[in-house]
């Protein structure tokens, strides 16, 4: 067990330069003048590009300049913003908790209304309630983020207004606990909607299989009641797809949800994201990649780990 | 409609023609691939022919009918510069199909490639590509495409295209790699390689054919899966850039002004949520087409 957790975790490691090298040679393959030219924007003065390739000293030879930028990452930092000149580690751990939130918070959603729906569906295929709720995830795959958020938006606005829920800014729960249920209603259910979807199809799917497993027959054979050959025999292992699935989405998802955060404009990783997009701001967007990296990594790793406890059959070596 | 459906079933058909009728058979009895293909032919229908039969064209500003609801001039009323909604929204939805489509061939090609030859000669070739598949799953893609996108300059819709498609092929050319490794030890895998025929051409000729209904699944489920990034980016300002329009830049245009005037709104956000259910449909159908055991629908 310990072995493999070490073992994966100097893989993890690699991933993670192997990331942070990708990122740099994005930005800083090439002539000096042109990488200041491209950090500074096709309309900055010839005088902006100039100073921008001293601080940052351009000229030296991109061998250098890439021992330069592992040597500080490696010390953990992350550089600091052109723009707002603050360390880019303190723009990140200021934008963690909204993301936090609203990932913690929709994930209780989904998960729950996916597995419900998925199990729902499995133990009676085919039926009325079984094709309602396919028909319905179909619909809620097909429903772009931004469009939903969009109509969310306009429904509390105009048909709802009386229950006060407004689109951003973060709020903290321990400021005003109501004021942060009125901001993260919204793109809790936003985010949800959409993978619920997903999840019901992977929990039904994996559920059929399970249930037409001998060891299902065998707990029917012997008199176990109905709900407890499909909760404790069934459920418990079909849900290693969705551990998988539900393990990638988190990582995904804590490297910043992009649209989710931008269209009720919560302050998170994926607003600071998009914002130094438009910005140009080098450091955030390299700190932001190698950050939405290692979450990946680490959740995979962590869904192997739990794979063991689900699934007596996986042995980790 | 009905026309339209058997005009265009051979579409969903592998290379044998007895399995190409029983599968196109099996989806066109299914409700969701009737459903999805005629709102599909529709849709298309609609975005090539609609703006020729409309009296604006995508440059023209109607000085007379700012921020007009819709009337019988302008069908889906007009924008705040006066621009004509239903011609500017057709000229978006058939970028966002032409992406959508080109991404999913693209992708599913290089996934096709990728996988086969990872399973077919496995070894250091699998490890290689093996690696860089997972690098490219933990890249950030969202972000990178949003940086690059910006030096491709104006027009490039293309190169958008090749940017999309490399972050989409990695998780179906894992799928391919399974297939190929158990296709490898097929008989007439065997007799090809024993005969001396190259590796390359036995993975063209035997291995990537032998696979084609999980390929065609695939592509048509990624069709909705690109319109979906690539309205999202160009919701964002990332992705198709003006002059060029796409339904994503639309509904990012419109939501300013959803709540005065819905049409500037609606009807680029209905039309895509329309795309994408018409491709999902025909996809689940398909796939269910291919493989009646997968019990409706399954990922």
């Amino acid at each position: 067990m310990w072995r493999f957790v070490i073992r994966r975790a100097l893989f993890g490691l690699l991933v993670l330069w192997l990331v942070a090298t990708t990122v740099f040679l994005l930005f800083f393959a090439g002539p000096a003048d042109s990488v200041a030219r491209r950090l500074a924007g096709p309309r900055a003065p010839q005088e902006v590009v100039n100073q921008i390739r001293d601080t940052l000293g351009l000229d030296r030879p991109l061998t250098q300049q890439y021992l330069g930028f592992l040597n500080k990452l490696l010390h953990g930092d992350l550089g600091t913003s052109f723009i707002s000149q603050t360390p880019v580690s303190t723009l990140i751990m200021a934008s963690l908790p909204a993301t936090l939130w609203l990932v913690a918070g929709a994930a209780a959603l989904w998960l729950t209304a996916g597995v419900t729906g998925g199990v729902i569906c499995a133990t009676a295929p085919r039926s009325l309630r079984d094709r309602l709720i396919t028909v319905t995830v179909l619909a809620g795959i097909s429903l772009p983020t931004f469009v939903l958020g969009i109509f969310m938006i306009f429904l509390a606005l105009s048909v709802f207004p009386w229950l006060g829920l407004a689109p951003g800014p973060y709020i903290p729960p321990l400021e005003d606990i109501r004021g942060f249920f009125q901001v993260m209603i919204m793109p809790w259910i936003t985010l949800a909607v959409v993978q619920a979807a997903v999840y019901v199809r992977l929990t039904r799917g994996s559920m059929l299989d399970t249930l037409g497993e001998d060891y299902i027959r065998t707990a029917r054979a012997k008199g176990a009641p109905e709900h407890r050959v499909t909760y404790r025999h069934g459920l418990r292992a079909a849900l290693t797809p969705v551990v998988t699935q539900f393990g990638v989405d988190i990582g995904a998802l804590l490297g910043g949800v992009v649209v989710t955060e931008s269209v009720f404009g919560l302050q998170g990783l994926g607003q600071l994201m998009i914002r130094s997009v438009r910005d140009g701001d080098l450091p955030v967007i390299i700190g932001a990649a190698v950050l939405a990296a290692a979450f990946i990594v680490v959740a995979n790793i962590l869904v192997d780990i739990a794979y063991s406890f689900l699934d007596p059959r996986v042995r980790l070596t | 409609m009905t026309t339209d459906v058997t005009t265009e079933a051979p579409v969903a058909a592998p290379a044998a023609p007895s399995r190409r009728r029983v599968v196109a058979g099996r989806f066109l009895a299914s409700w969701r691939g009737r459903a999805g293909l005629a709102l599909l032919a529709a849709l298309f229908l609609l975005a090539f022919a609609g703006p020729p039969a409309a009296a604006w064209s995508f440059e023209d500003r109607d000085f007379l009918a700012f921020l007009s609801p819709p009337t019988a001039a302008h069908w889906f009323g007009t924008t705040q510069s006066g621009a004509d909604v239903f011609v500017v929204t057709m000229h978006g939805m058939r970028r966002s199909l032409l992406i959508g489509l080109l991404v999913a061939v693209v992708s599913t090609a290089v996934a096709a490639v990728v996988g086969a030859f990872a399973g077919y000669y496995l070894g250091w070739t699998d490890r290689v590509l093996g690696w860089v598949t997972d690098l490219l799953l933990v890249l950030p893609a969202f972000l990178i495409i949003a940086v690059l996108s910006p030096a491709l300059g104006q027009g490039a819709w293309l190169v958008m295209v090749g940017l999309l498609a490399a972050f989409m092929w990695m998780v179906t050319s894992k799928m391919v790699r399974g297939l190929a490794v158990s296709l490898r030890k097929r008989e007439y895998v065997l007799a090809a390689r024993f005969m001396g025929v190259p590796g390359y051409k036995i993975i063209f000729r035997h291995v990537i054919p032998n696979m084609s209904s999980l390929l065609i699944v695939d592509a048509t489920l990624n069709v909705s899966a690109a319109i979906l990034t690539e309205t999202t980016l160009s919701y964002f300002g990332f992705g198709v850039r003006p002059p060029e329009v796409s339904l994503g830049g639309l509904i990012a245009d419109g939501a300013a002004t959803a709540l005065y005037a819905p049409w500037t709104f609606w009807f680029a956000a209905g039309l895509l949520i329309l795309t994408i259910l018409a491709v999902n449909l025909a996809g689940d159908a398909l796939r269910d087409a291919f493989d009646p055991a997968s019990g409706g629908a399954r990922r």
